[in-house]
């Protein structure tokens, strides 16, 4: 397994515009986003979590895009499966990869910007924590997009995965409510690894089954 | 497997949204042995040889492989990435490492390739270089997708002379190609 992680993590260290790309476009989003408006700070404050959510999830789509279709096209996969390597163990380190070089620096970008938009260290380090999970939910689950329609152009399997992600999305603006009127928001942490927990265990195994049907 | 059979194909068959592509194919290898899988264009051959490496299944019958052999297959698509060197695509492949090949680079003429970028090589180059994993290797089933395609005649002379050897070894060989390899193979039409 580590010899795999190392693997996948050159590669997709190796190909810079694959992961650098989606993080500066995520930090071009967060940006641009207050030159667009003429808001208050206050307000300014009140509607950035929307932008940050929402711009990390559309990088992330547009980023998990390739994420199986490059292994599957030059034949890497036929080598897996020629080799016995487990498909849903390559499928979890790929998701795992994907969100280590692309999730982690969307995360902590998150804080950054949070901080300066809000000013309090604590609900920012919230954010960016809460942000590393999200982005995992994220990346799994447009992988599984992408894997369904692999050799048939994954832009549109990740626009019909877009309805799965809009549950956490309105889970993010009750945990924003919450933590704004300093209510209760332990519960939506609760529910947003809960949901990590589960698509954790089933998503792999999910696409590997995919994947063995596209090898077919 | 309770014989001498490395490799069994039983009644196998394949067929595309209702339309067969080959049926009834039936043979048997031992170690030591090797198949020249025959056909013209588009007759099944890669399909049948994905089929016997466990990438695809087949429609009908079944293979049966023993289990305790460990298998190596170069097809058409050679696993290679274009964005990365020679060098860290042998490195990456992790079964073995640039001293080890050293006698394969130089007679493949890939030594000083090494710090090339595979999008770099030409067609024959990345095809000597995914047979490194085939030259390589310690499989005892070595399945090979018209392996000869854009290699030179020295190339082609010295791959058949190392599978020659491979056979002497006990090794099974299962391939397909429009030349002849004088492998002294099963034949099997498609």
């Amino acid at each position: 397994m580590k010899v795999l992680l190392q693997i996948e993590l050159f590669k997709l260290f190796k190909k810079i515009r694959s992961w650098l790309g989606p993080v500066l476009i995520f930090t071009l989003i967060i940006i641009a986003y207050p030159l667009t408006v003429e808001y208050s700070t206050s307000e300014l404050a009140k509607s950035f979590y929307s932008i940050l959510w929402l711009g990390a999830l559309m990088t992330i789509m547009f980023s998990t895009e390739d994420i199986f279709l490059e292994d599957y096209l030059d034949g890497t996969m036929d080598q897996y499966i020629v080799n016995n390597i487990s498909l849903p163990l390559i499928v979890f380190i790929k998701i795992f990869v994907y969100w280590l070089l692309i999730g982690v620096p969307i995360g902590i970008l998150s804080f950054i910007f949070a901080l300066v938009f809000t000013s309090n260290f604590e609900s920012s380090l919230l954010i960016g924590v809460i942000s590393l999970v999200v982005n995992y939910i994220y990346f799994a689950v447009f992988s599984f997009g992408n894997s369904l329609s692999l050799n048939k152009g994954s832009l549109l399997s990740s626009l019909v995965c877009l309805p799965l992600v809009l549950p956490i999305l309105i889970t993010l603006g009750k945990f924003i409510t919450a933590l704004e009127y300093a209510l209760n928001f332990y519960s939506y942490i609760i529910l947003l690894l809960g949901v990590l927990s589960i698509i954790i265990t089933i998503i792999p195994f999910l696409i590997s089954f995919i994947l063995k049907a596209h090898l077919d | 497997m309770t014989n001498d059979y490395v490799l069994k194909a039983n009644n196998i068959g394949y067929s595309i949204n209702n339309t067969k592509l080959f049926q009834n194919i039936n043979f048997e290898v031992k170690k030591g042995e090797s198949v020249h899988i025959k056909g013209s264009n588009g007759s099944g051959k890669t399909t049948l040889l994905r089929i016997i490496a466990g990438i695809c299944s087949s429609s009908n019958g079944e293979i049966t492989i023993d289990e305790e052999i460990s298998k190596v297959m170069v097809g058409h698509n050679n696993a290679l990435k274009d964005y990365l060197t020679l060098k860290e695509n042998i490195l990456m492949d992790g079964s073995f490492n640039i001293k080890d090949i050293n006698i394969f680079l130089e007679s493949l003429n890939l030594k000083n390739k090494l710090e090339l970028k595979i999008g770099n090589l030409s067609f024959g180059q990345r095809k000597k270089a995914s047979l490194l994993k085939v030259l390589n290797n310690n499989s005892d089933l070595i399945i090979l997708d018209e392996p000869c395609v854009g290699l030179d005649a020295k190339t082609q002379t010295y791959l058949i002379e190392f599978l020659k050897k491979e056979l002497v070894k006990g090794k099974t060989i299962v391939y397909s190609s429009h030349i002849d390899m004088d492998l002294d193979s099963i034949e099997v039409y498609l």
